[in-house]
């Protein structure tokens, strides 16, 4: 017989029907729900790798070519948020013939003229703050290739005097960047970790399935080699039965991808939209997927099989591998901690981008050393454990004849946990750093162009919302050790906020206090020696971002008084309120002025970062809860499975006497012993992992632990394990049945 | 000369000596019950000449070949063209319909559908089974179970069939019945029976007794 035809029987065997089916079915079904949601999964990430990289390409293609000659074209772009999204507004001057025109748009817009985004279109024709911002005439629409998604905000304004501002520049093509817009290497890293969090309780799930009927399977493997089938042979048998799920799952996962594409491909995360027509998975990760199915089916199946000699009248366990072998799953561990840790025990330098490779293979080989640590620590554990009642005891016999089934679903649970909880504790400990804890700071920076300032000073002057406007700037300064640092030259309603100062008048100068300043140091600035005089005020380091890293900060009348250049000046406005409405009100006030004068806000900022916290963070409890479920259907899965193959042992222990409550507790033990050192080792690998990522994303970054969010997380698995072992209950009371003592 | 002789058999499962220097022969066509108390060792006898169970020492052979150090392969080969067997039960596979589980042994060796189907039909006809074909092993009686099994066991026109107390599990009536028909096929094609039994009435359909105490086989009666 041919491998096809081993094959076919297998399949033909696992689609078998009558009284058999009854066995084969729960393993069927569950095999093709678990290969069918993995393949959903892998496709659509696989889309979300493709559309993003189409997203970048589309953005690279309208990256201006920046020309060092005079061209035709002069640009800037302002990137600011309105309504929670961000808007890309580039400003375009046409000074010659054959002037560039970038994707999505058939003609350069003249000054006074307007080329907006289709959701630009709609935001412009519903909210009046920014049709007052951007007063000019709609020329045209941006389309698709113009646009990285749907939904973004894109605006090409045509305008004067760019020319002959250092905020123009000369532009001789679009298309100039080749990488990414940012947010891929954050998303790559979650959907790294996604996949790993996803696909090993799938895994688990499709092991769990391949247990079920694991008596007749073996029986029937038996019979199949006393009818003369080869070892290889009933092998290959074996993976056939497995070929039907990986089959049937095949078809559900591309039936749920395609069912959930659209829903997908129109979501946002964090204002990333994609088209539609990009998300597909793109052949070579299609093929890849392709390939992945079967291996997802047949792996466990034969993996299972490693152990079992199937004889004519038997199915024999190897002795070999009673013994569970430690070391592997320690290489496991150990990789993954040196791989996190490359700066110290690898040399490697402490950069975001050197390190990345290493944070990804670290964090995902430390998930996938869960499950293989679990059976292990598990075993070790239950070995040690005595006395207790009889359910407990019952739980703890059984746990130690057999404690491998029931950790190894548990590890399941462990990696989602593990998963989720060190996402959730590296983003939020790097989110505060990043985008500070300014949510409700009143203040507006103004970048300005020069010959503009005098105009935007009135301009604000004018606005309700403004309470005062101010010109600051920051000048790079060496010390006397030769150490860069910064001059903040501000006036003291400024710097009064800024330190804290208890008092300050113009001719002052502030020393701040952990910089070593000196009165009598002398600083470089911009070739301009400045010393600090015997009357400079210390205070403490500033809590404003615009404070952050600056040694010296000096009045105006004492920045004259010094020499100080007089250049770099840029506005910063106290606005009565913090609110992206008042952000929105200055944006329409400086309006008239159009690229001269660029507004940026702290507030906006941060806002920005607790929506994506908030963002992941939701992601975060939806795939930990799909895990947690899946792991859970896995467990009630081998729970039934272990009932029906025990059925005899419960119907006898029940006939004799032991309470169906005392076999219940037994169930529940059975479970919560695994799960509770699952729970333990789950967050223990999280926070160490967690701690040895936020170790490497910078010295700045603490480790930050939301025992709200842990607590959720693992209250929620604790509640479903509880559920599986209720609605294994009935399936408990049926087998201790007096009928279940029947064997033939 | 002998079609399968085996001499000086033994065999331990950890302390149990289950047999303890057995000898063995039977002929082409002949059929042998092997017989004795439960624990004497007349399964293990069975399996060690069928080149299932491997003996500690002695030597089964199969015309002229030795039947211990085969490879497995070579092993699998003959249970599926020149052995067959019939157990007391769980030898069909419940997934296959009766005429699948006929045909088993042939498609196994590499034969095709629809020609194994079809001499899988033909058997059971012979075995008045041909109504039972769609039927799977669930679905039918505990003595025609054993009747398609005898039909698979004889599909091949094997040159030695093993039963191992094939009527163990069934009244007397439906033990008689197969008892009938399996040695009457196994008679068409000159197949050669052993037969494991504790039943008299059993081994009254053989040729030849052959008794097994304490693994060993004193004694050999030819049966009247």
């Amino acid at each position: 017989m041919s491998w096809l035809n081993d094959f076919a029987m297998g399949f033909r065997l696992a689609v078998g029907g009558s009284r058999a089916l009854r066995t084969n079915l729960p393993r069927l079904v569950l095999t093709t729900v678990g290969i069918g949601v993995a393949v959903a999964i892998l496709l659509l990430l696989a889309s979300t790798v493709t559309a993003l990289g189409e997203r970048s390409h589309r953005l690279a293609a309208r990256e201006p070519v920046v020309s060092a000659d005079p061209a035709s074209l002069y640009a800037t772009a302002q990137t600011d948020i309105v309504g929670g999204r961000v808007l890309t507004a580039t400003s375009l001057e046409v000074t010659g013939p054959r002037a560039p025109v970038p994707p999505g748009l058939d003609a350069l817009p003249a000054p006074g003229q307007i080329a907006v985004s289709p959701a630009f279109a709609e935001l412009l024709a519903t909210d009046p703050l920014l049709r007052e911002r951007f007063p000019q005439h709609v020329s045209g629409t941006v389309a698709a290739p113009g646009l990285a998604g749907p939904d973004e905000l894109v605006a090409y304004v045509g305008t004067t005097g760019l020319r002959d501002s250092h905020f123009g520049e000369a532009v001789s093509g679009f298309g100039a960047a080749t990488g990414s817009d940012g947010a891929s290497m954050q998303l790559v890293f979650l959907l790294v970790v996604a996949v790993a969090v996803l696909l090993v309780p799938m895994l688990v799930l499709l092991s769990a399935a391949s247990r079920i009927g694991g008596a007749e399977r073996e029986r029937r493997l038996s019979t199949l080699r006393l009818a003369g089938a080869r070892r290889g042979q009933v092998h290959r048998i074996a993976a056939g039965e497995s070929l039907a799920g990986a089959l049937s799952g095949g078809v559900l996962g591309v039936v749920l991808y395609l069912a959930l594409r659209p829903s997908a491909a129109s979501l946002e995360f964090e204002g990333i939209t994609v088209f539609r027509p990009d998300f597909a998975p793109g052949w070579p990760l299609g093929v890849a997927v392709a390939l992945l199915v079967p291996a997802l089916a047949v792996g466990p199946a034969w993996f299972g099989l490693r152990r079992l000699v199937i004889e004519p009248l038997a199915v024999l366990r190897n002795a070999d591998h009673g013994k569970r072998r430690l070391w592997w799953r320690l290489v496991l561990l150990a990789l993954g901690v040196v791989l996190l840790l490359p700066d110290t025990l690898l040399g490697v330098a402490s950069r975001p981008r050197e390190t990345l490779p290493f944070l990804l293979a670290g964090s995902t080989l430390l998930l996938v050393a869960v499950p293989a640590v679990m059976p292990w620590v598990t075993e070790l554990v239950v070995r040690r454990m005595r006395g207790g009642g009889p359910a407990w005891q019952l739980a703890v016999r059984r746990l130690q004849l057999d404690s491998g089934t029931p950790s190894r679903v548990v590890a399941g649970v462990v990696v989602v946990l593990a998963g989720v909880i060190t996402l959730q504790i590296m983003i939020g400990s790097v989110a505060p750093d990043v985008y500070g804890d300014r949510a409700e700071s009143d203040l507006v920076n103004v970048d300005v162009e020069e010959s503009a300032e005098a105009e935007a000073i009135r301009l604000l002057d004018g606005s309700a919302v403004v309470e005062g406007t101010y010109r600051l700037r920051w000048l790079p300064a060496t010390d006397g050790s030769g150490q860069p640092t910064q001059v903040l030259v501000a006036p003291c309603e400024l710097l009064s906020r800024y330190f804290g100062a208890a008092s300050c008048s113009d001719g002052d100068v502030l020393a701040v206090s952990d910089s070593g300043v000196e009165p009598g140091a002398a600083f470089t600035v911009e070739g301009v020696t400045f010393v600090v005089p015997s009357g400079s005020v210390a205070v403490a380091p500033g809590t404003e971002s615009v404070a952050r890293g600056v040694s010296l900060a000096v009045t105006p009348a004492a920045a004259t008084a010094q020499n100080l250049p007089d250049t770099g000046w840029m506005l910063q406005s106290v606005l009565n309120s913090g609110s992206p409405e008042a952000l929105e009100r200055v944006r329409a006030a400086l309006g008239p002025l159009e690229w001269r004068a660029t507004v940026s806000s702290e507030a906006e900022y941060a806002r920005s970062g607790e929506d994506f916290i908030a963002a992941v963070t939701r992601l975060l409890y939806a795939g930990g809860l799909l895990g947690l479920v899946i792991a859970s259907v896995s467990l009630l899965v081998l729970l039934a499975g272990q009932l029906s193959e025990r059925r005899q042992a419960f119907a006898a222990m029940h006939a004799s006497g032991v309470p169906l409550r005392v076999l219940g507790r037994s169930v529940l033990w059975q479970n919560a012993l695994p799960m509770g050192f699952g729970v333990l080792v789950a967050v223990g690998v999280a926070i160490g992992t967690g701690a040895m990522i936020v170790r490497l994303l910078g010295p700045t970054t603490t480790l930050r632990l939301d025992v709200t969010f842990m607590g959720v997380v693992v209250a929620v698995a604790v509640v479903l394990m509880l559920a599986v072992t209720g609605a294994a209950l009935p399936a408990l009371r049926s087998v201790t049945r007096v009928e279940a003592l029947r064997s033939e | 000369m002998s079609l399968l002789t085996a001499t000086g058999l033994c065999k331990s499962f950890g302390a149990t000596e289950a047999l303890r220097g057995a000898d063995f022969a039977i002929d082409t066509g002949e059929i042998v019950a092997i017989m004795g108390p439960s624990g004497s060792g007349k399964s293990t006898l069975l399996h060690c000449l069928a080149g299932i169970v491997r003996p500690d020492q002695g030597r089964v052979a199969y015309r002229e070949r030795d039947l211990v150090n085969m490879s497995d392969a070579d092993r699998s080969s003959l249970r599926r063209s020149e052995f067959g067997f019939v157990f007391q039960f769980g030898q069909l596979v419940p997934e296959l319909s009766c005429l699948e589980n006929v045909a088993l042994p042939l498609r196994l060796g590499g034969m095709r559908r629809k020609p194994a189907e079809a001499a899988a039909r033909e058997a059971l006809d012979r075995f008045e089974l041909g109504d039972l074909a769609r039927k799977r092993p669930g679905e039918v009686s505990g003595g025609q179970g054993q009747r398609v099994a005898i039909a698979r066991a004889l599909v091949t026109e094997p040159k030695v069939v093993f039963a191992d107390e094939p009527t163990g599990a069934l009244d007397s009536l439906n033990g008689e019945r197969v008892m009938g028909l399996l040695l009457a096929a196994a008679k068409d094609v000159g197949t050669a029976v052993i037969l494991v039994t504790h039943d008299v009435r059993v081994a009254a359909y053989s040729d030849r007794e052959v008794v097994v105490r304490d693994g060993r086989t004193p004694a050999q009666v030819a049966v009247p």
